[in-house]
């Protein structure tokens, strides 16, 4: 098992210092829009990821008019205690796992498995194909070291490749043994990392249509097709017949960095044919998929973060999902709402689920008794 | 900052260039130089200019030398008719401190970096293909850094080399000698599994 016994939040966004037990099961953060609740689970998100869920500046999640936070947290993993602490000052970001410094955040993603579901996640099916690639590359990374060992070589190969381009395009003549040099880079990395999204998706997708059918409860069909340059080309002959297009554009104008994950609704695009729930639906789905993926490979079962779900899913759609909290398919689960009547009316006919509520008002939290 | 001083200031300006040296270091730098016998801080101005405006680089190798050719290329108990290939000049002091190379050197002076700015005509690269053609090199020894930047140099040089008649080798990466396995971290150890070679018996 994994679960956080205790988190020590200081100088961390609109909380001065917060101390609070958590339960193993289940915990609740009530409180007003602005109170603070999600910030509470961003902060346990960081101590997974090193960084925040929805702001990449750590700068700005700083208490305002100081110059430093901190998150501290012990968990239980199998019964071993474990201390994580992590620091951050303009400049200077440390985590420490029972104080050992950790030298490579890189090394650190997955320590930690965790899952969080946020209403902000409907910018997956709305937002550009990165936000998708991200996505992807995040479950499979938490998990393949190597696979994110080559997602970021093949970045830098990639914008070394694309200055080169630009140095070409100055010079007005291509550098051939270079330009080879670099297509040779980029495909060794660029192939390892097709490989790995392919696989990943014949295993993702089954189980993803599963869980939609279950919380959809629904005959529509869903998909997610994997588009990919190199799907029907050999990458080597695809750079060779673009190296003009590539010296005109003075960029890399094919390879996984196009990559796309389609998201369809009975053979259509989601985010133009899909209501409302449905799109809902799909993005639940998506994430469940992902913690069962998780669950699946690592010895714990990871960490889940529900951030305001209640207010994003119909009557229907979450009795299922609480439906499988009361089944044990989850470790421990961190909830926030702004209703403390809806949370214990839900609970309250699920005896067999232990639950901890907290209230969250303007930068404080107490137990609720 | 404010400083009493033009002087400091200039001083503390000049010093803060240091790689890895703030204004901070710089300043207490200059106040360890006021604090010194005068005659030891001219010696040091002297030695720094010294160096600037005295420093040779061999004809042959670009390795920092006193003289014309350095003391690697000059030495006929060295194998000359063999080539480490390295990024600068710290990379010869590493490895001769090995005692387990015998031949000359070849110092790149960077490695291929687009985005830094270095190009392939940026280093060292022409000096080298000559070498090889005039003076019979057998083989030569990349002996790059593990990095995408090293990797990139590497490569470009096999196929800048591959029709001349030299054999080109690169030095194996792996397990640090004397480390612990679980501490190797797991692209290293990946790839040590992957590549893994036949046992020798040591």
């Amino acid at each position: 098992m994994l679960a956080i016994k205790t988190l020590h939040l200081q100088q961390f966004k609109n909380y001065t210092s917060a101390k609070i037990n958590l339960h193993a099961q289940v915990n609740c953060f009530v409180g007003k829009n602005g109170a603070g609740k999600t910030n509470v689970l961003d902060a346990v998100y960081y101590l997974s990821f090193t960084k925040s869920y929805f702001n990449p500046s750590d700068l700005q999640h700083v208490l305002h008019d100081e110059n430093y936070f901190s998150i501290t947290a012990t968990y239980n993993r199998n019964d071993l205690v474990e201390n994580a602490f992590l620091f951050f000052e303009k400049g200077k970001k440390v985590l420490k796992i029972n104080n050992n410094e950790v030298k490579k955040f890189s090394d650190h993603i997955g320590h930690y498995p965790l899952v969080m579901i946020t209403p902000n996640d409907i910018m997956l099916l709305h937002e550009g194909s990165e936000e998708r690639r991200k996505f992807l590359d995040g479950m499979i990374a938490q998990l393949n070291k190597m696979y994110l060992n080559d997602v970021l070589l093949y970045n830098r190969v990639l914008e070394q490749r694309n200055k080169q381009l630009r140095v070409f395009a100055e010079h007005g003549q291509i550098d051939q043994t270079l330009l080879e040099t670099y297509n040779a880079l980029l495909i060794k990395h660029g192939n390892a990392i097709h490989q790995y999204r392919k696989q990943f998706l014949v295993e993702f997708v089954p189980v993803f249509n599963n869980f939609y059918k279950q919380i959809a409860n629904a005959s529509e069909e869903v998909s997610i097709n994997y588009q990919s340059d190199l799907l029907a080309n050999d990458f080597e002959q695809l750079l060779i017949e673009n190296t003009q297009r590539d010296f005109a554009a003075q960029r890399t104008t094919k390879g996984i960095h196009k990559d796309e994950l389609e998201f369809c609704i009975n053979g259509y695009a989601i985010k133009k044919f899909g209501s409302q729930g449905q799109q809902k639906s799909f993005i639940i789905s998506l994430k469940l998929a992902q913690y069962h993926y998780l669950k699946n490979r690592t010895t714990v079962k990871p960490l889940l973060l529900l951030d305001d779900i209640f207010e994003k899913l119909d009557e229907q759609r979450l009795n299922t999902l609480l439906q499988m909290i009361a089944n044990g398919e989850f470790g421990q689960i961190l909830i926030t709402d702004t209703h403390l009547d809806r949370l214990q009316l839900v609970f309250n006919t699920m005896p067999e689920v232990d639950v901890k509520y907290f209230m969250v008002d303007a930068g404080k939290i107490s137990e609720l008794e | 900052m404010n400083y009493p001083s033009v002087l400091i200031e200039e001083a503390v300006n000049e010093l803060s260039k240091f790689p890895g040296v703030g204004k901070k270091s710089a300043m207490r730098m200059v106040l360890h130089l006021l604090k010194q016998q005068e005659q030891d801080v001219i010696n040091l101005g002297e030695a720094v200019i010294k160096l600037r405006t005295q420093i040779k680089y061999c004809k042959r190798c670009g390795n920092v030398s006193d003289a014309d050719i350095c003391n690697i290329c000059n030495n006929p108990k060295r194998n000359q008719k063999n080539i480490c290939l390295v990024e600068d000049l710290r990379d010869v002091i590493a490895i001769e401190n090995t005692s387990q190379y015998n031949g000359t050197y070849h110092v790149l002076g960077g490695l291929i970096s687009p985005v830094n700015g270095v190009g392939p005509d940026d280093l060292n690269i022409a000096s080298l293909v000559e070498r090889i053609k005039t003076e019979e090199i057998t083989e030569i020894i990349m002996a790059l850094s593990a990095t995408m930047e090293g990797d990139t140099t590497v490569f470009y040089l096999s196929k800048k080399l591959k029709d001349l008649p030299v054999n080109i080798s690169t030095i194996s990466r792996g397990i640090a000698i004397g480390g612990e396995l679980e501490y190797a971290d797991e692209i290293t150890l990946g790839r040590s599994i992957a590549l893994r070679v036949p046992y020798a018996g040591n």
